[in-house]
């Protein structure tokens, strides 16, 4: 009686770890495959990144090359955001001419280049609009002349521990623009789309 | 029965008299005789301080690679003196931030250790021991009301001081030299606390003068190793230098120097412990530095250090058992009681050449009420600058915790003149302010501060005892001019510690004008509700182009007495849409009711547009909804605007969760913008779980850089750069035929 009961004991023993050792190697399939998707995800996510990035680089390129011919003159809002895009005293549209080609596979980009030196003309404000920041002529340091101002959107508190940026504005004759660079995927499930401002002196 | 109890009561009375026999014989072997009990000598009291005191965290910089803080240690005993210890973090060419080793010990410790009574520092001793001429010295500044060397007498045969110094022994003088400098410690610390005072670092240049003013500003003798200055309550101001030139970087100590208004008053800490066998906390040094250039009447470029007493000291009659402990004959009699004394006092440094400090001019007062004297006794010590003409007005100024603001106005001539603005609690109670001449201290303006209707700003207390303006002082600050041009005081904002925000134009000439309130009512009780630290000031552009000044500040809703669930919270108010017009003169301050607003919705963690005045919001600092919510209990840096994005970075020590706040006000000023709006984590914050944020700055490189306590540094970067950025002089034109101004995220999925 007693050597039965231990042989059957241990048969459920055995079904009853076989069981466990499945269980837990479902549960280990399954935290694999999510880190897998997650780390996907992550790597895309770099990917759009970086391709954002490389817009961002490319467009700098773009307006430092042709900084001697770009329009100076104050565009004029007409209720389209293509209306302010970087025009050279030419008339062309330089985003429109050239595009870069994406450093990544299976992700496509669209470089925007916005001049910051615009009249509203009577439109409402949206948010696809760029800062505006008229162009000026500073001076450089000294004192009086031509009004310097730090520009919108930053502390303005004096203090001697805290530097601020005039976005180029001193000096000579500058010109802001806002480069725009979407990164997405083919299918256009995922993107990432930054945006730098830069002022180019003159 | 009766008959015993009548023998015990005569044997209670015979006992009585025996010991008083006793004592009166212990006392004195002879008759005292005193000429003049007004003489009878009065020190300043020792204090007792917050447990949690909230001051000194300030720290704010833009464009610079070194932070630092300061902590204290609370001392064993109640009253006793409590330490200071400075910490320091600097970004190394590398990108990485090293914690730079704190050097305390001095060069050559007798040169660097000194007193300021006239312009040039005096050293308390040389290589023979403790100077005769520093007791000679504390006989002419720090005895209270004056010194008088034959003062009492004994059976009339020997007349004694009223105030020993080092006259029977030097002794004491070298113990307390061993005090100053750290040879004896502090609560176990090299320094003592700070009080109201969080370390300086200051650069050779200030951008916003070489910028706008004169390119040759920033003072020659500073090199490119920027200094940490820093006032401790032992009385002594110090200057670190930082070495980033060396690895790892260092704080050095250069120098310790007591300025006239301590001198006179931190003698007694060991005068105390004679008394009591430990150094108790006088507060000597309590309140802020500011450090500015300035012009002098020559035109010659000055670097000014300016500092005050802080909270000051309580004045109170010299023990009767001091003479005793001071080595003279006992006194018999009572002390002199002296009531509602105060000692308070500002000193002024020239640092032009920061290995050789000079007082610029200092001011010092004491006074006090004797019992037996209806009149009050003051004394008031002051250089002949100060005190002549229209000098006149120190005698109202008593606590200075806010920290000076100095900069300057133009006149009709274009010519600069320079102001140090200060905003201080008066002997009469009132918030007062101060509109000095920072080179010599002669006060050119003072008033109080009043609403349009001419009602006076008061202090309030927390728990009736303790002055808010202590827990959370007033802060001023000066902000660029919406218009450009020049940075004037033309824009000072004052946040007083009752919650009451004024802008004060004087470039204008105006006074002071009273903007708004912010405040908490618990049972229709309004208590105001202080500013934590300081505020930041931005010009936001609306979807017209239009620029709107912003406001944000962290206020404390929970300690003026408000609802024990409300936390500390950040407010932000668009001046012009939420005040309106608030130059003319029927304007009527607003009163931002912070608790009455949110009701108790604000146990969210929602932005919250205020319910009845619009283009304000805030946000109460706990990582979610109801009383049980973990609060963000440390700010790590105040609020800082930058690039349309308002940046608070703060940590709970009860969820020992960190939260780095990125607000974009584009989401604030919108019509659209509905009573609330959630925030989303990613966009609006970034949360750190089981990590502690320790400092917070934006670095030379434009990357708001967050040490933590794991040793580590968040860095985020926000694509800006800086005008005169790194330690260099000057930096008026960049060369950079491209600039990058921002770079942001605008959207992702």
């Amino acid at each position: 009686m007693t050597v039965k009961k231990r042989g059957g004991f241990a048969l459920v023993s055995v079904l009853v770890a076989l069981l466990m050792v499945v269980f837990l190697s479902s549960i280990v399939m399954d935290i694999t495959l999510n880190q897998h998707k997650t780390s996907m995800k992550t790597i895309e996510g770099q990917r759009l990144y970086n391709a954002s990035q490389y817009g961002l680089e490319w467009g700098k390129a773009l307006l430092l090359k042709y900084r001697a011919t770009l329009e100076e003159d104050v565009l004029v809002y007409n209720g389209s955001i293509s209306s302010l895009r970087v025009k050279t005293t030419d008339g062309t549209v330089l985003d429109q001419s050239m595009q870069p080609t994406s450093p990544e596979t299976e992700i496509s980009l669209q470089v925007t280049l916005l001049d910051c030196n615009y009249d509203i003309s009577g439109h409402s404000w949206t948010q696809e609009l760029p800062p505006l920041r008229l162009s000026t002529t500073g001076t450089g340091g000294g004192g009086g002349g031509a009004t310097v101002t730090v520009p919108a959107g930053f502390s303005v508190v004096i203090d001697p521990n805290r530097l601020f940026t005039f976005g180029g504005d001193q000096g000579a004759e500058s010109h802001a623009y806002i480069i725009r660079s979407l990164a997405q995927t083919t299918g256009g499930e995922r993107y990432f789309e930054s945006e730098t401002m830069v002022v180019i002196t003159q | 029965m009766k008959k015993k109890k009548h023998l015990k009561g005569t044997f209670a009375v015979l006992l009585g008299v025996v010991l008083c026999i006793g004592v009166v014989a212990g006392r004195s072997s002879g008759v005292t005789t005193i000429t003049d009990m007004a003489r009878w000598p009065v020190w300043p009291d020792y204090a007792t301080v917050s447990n949690s005191p909230i001051a000194p965290l300030s720290f704010t910089s833009i464009g610079r690679d070194v932070m630092a803080w300061v902590q204290f240690t609370a001392p064993s005993a109640s009253g006793g003196v409590w330490g200071g210890e400075i910490s320091a973090l600097y970004r190394t060419d590398q990108g990485d931030y090293e914690e730079a080793s704190v050097i305390h010990t001095y060069v050559n410790q007798n040169q660097d250790v000194g007193y300021m009574v006239e312009s040039s520092p005096e050293q308390f001793k040389d290589n023979t021991g403790i100077l005769n001429q520093v007791a000679s010295n504390m006989q002419t500044c720090s005895a209270l009301p004056s010194y008088v060397a034959e003062w009492y007498s004994v059976d009339g045969v020997t007349c004694y001081p009223n105030q020993a110094f080092g006259i029977y022994s030097n002794a004491w003088i070298s113990a307390w030299f061993n005090f100053l400098t750290g040879s004896t410690l502090k609560a176990g610390e090299v320094l003592a606390d700070s009080g109201h005072a969080p370390p300086l670092v200051v650069w050779k240049s200030n951008p916003w003068l070489a910028v706008f003013v004169d390119e040759n500003s920033p003072p020659e003798a500073w090199g490119d190793n920027p200094y940490l200055f820093i006032p401790t309550n032992d009385g002594m101001t110090q200057m670190y230098e930082v070495r980033t030139d060396v690895s790892p970087s260092q704080l050095e100590r250069e120098w310790s120097m007591t300025p006239l208004p301590a001198f006179r008053a931190a003698v007694f800490q060991e005068w105390w412990k004679r008394l009591n066998g430990s150094y108790l906390r006088i507060t000597n040094l309590d309140g802020p530095l500011a450090v500015h250039d300035i012009e002098n009447s020559s035109g010659e470029w000055k670097r000014v250090m300016l500092g005050a007493t802080g909270m000051g000291s309580d004045l109170v009659s010299k023990p009767a058992t001091a003479w005793l402990a001071e080595g003279y004959p006992d006194i018999e009699t009572l002390p002199q009681s002296a009531t509602g004394g105060r000692f308070r006092g500002l000193y002024a440094f020239d640092i032009t050449s920061p290995e050789s400090p000079r007082q610029l001019w200092s001011w010092s007062l004491a006074s006090w009420v004797r019992d037996s004297q209806s009149q009050e006794s003051l004394y008031m010590w002051d250089p002949a600058s100060v005190m002549s003409g229209e000098g006149q007005g120190y005698d109202a100024m008593s606590i200075v915790n806010a920290r000076p603001v100095i900069g300057f106005t133009t006149d009709e001539e274009d010519q600069r003149v320079w102001s140090a603005l200060l905003v201080c609690i008066d002997t009469s109670g009132y918030f007062r302010w101060y509109n000095l001449d920072p080179a010599t201290g002669e006060i050119r303006g003072t008033g109080v501060f009043a609403d349009q209707d001419g009602a006076v700003e008061t202090p309030e207390y927390y728990d009736g005892t303790m002055l808010i303006e202590d827990l959370a002082p007033s802060r001023v600050l000066s902000a660029f001019p919406k218009e450009g041009s020049l940075p004037v005081l033309s824009d000072v904002y004052v946040w007083l510690s009752n919650g009451s925000c004024y802008k004060w134009n004087l470039q204008g000439g105006e006074a002071p004008v009273k903007l708004f309130r912010t405040i908490a009512s618990k049972n229709h009780a309004p208590n105001g509700s202080p500013p934590i630290q300081d505020f930041d000031v931005a010009y936001i552009t609306d979807q017209d182009g239009t620029l709107h000044t912003y406001i944000a500040g962290v206020v404390a809703l929970d300690f003026p007495q408000g609802n024990p669930h409300d936390t500390t919270s950040m407010f932000v108010v668009d001046l012009e849409d939420a005040l309106g017009d608030y130059s003319i003169e029927t304007y009527d301050p607003v009163i931002f009711d912070l608790q009455q607003a949110l009701g108790q919705d604000g146990d969210t963690a929602f932005v919250v547009k205020h319910a009845t005045l619009d283009e304000s919001f805030f946000v109460q600092l706990q990582d979610g909804s109801g009383a049980n919510a973990d609060e963000f209990d440390r700010l790590v840096a105040s609020p800082l605007f930058i690039n349309n994005t308002l940046y608070l970075a703060v940590y709970s020590s009860e969820a020992n969760l960190s939260r780095l706040y990125t607000l974009n006000m584009d989401d604030f000023n919108t019509a659209d913008v509905s009573s609330k709006v959630a925030f989303v984590e990613g966009e609006d914050y970034l949360d750190f779980s089981g990590e502690e944020f320790l400092a917070a700055t934006v670095d030379s490189e434009g990357f708001l850089s967050i040490p933590k306590a794991d040793g580590t540094v968040e860095r985020i970067d926000l694509n800006i750069s800086f005008t005169g950025s790194g330690t260099g002089g000057g930096g008026t034109e960049s060369d950079d035929v491209m600039q990058t101004v921002f770079w942001r995220v605008r959207r992702s999925e």
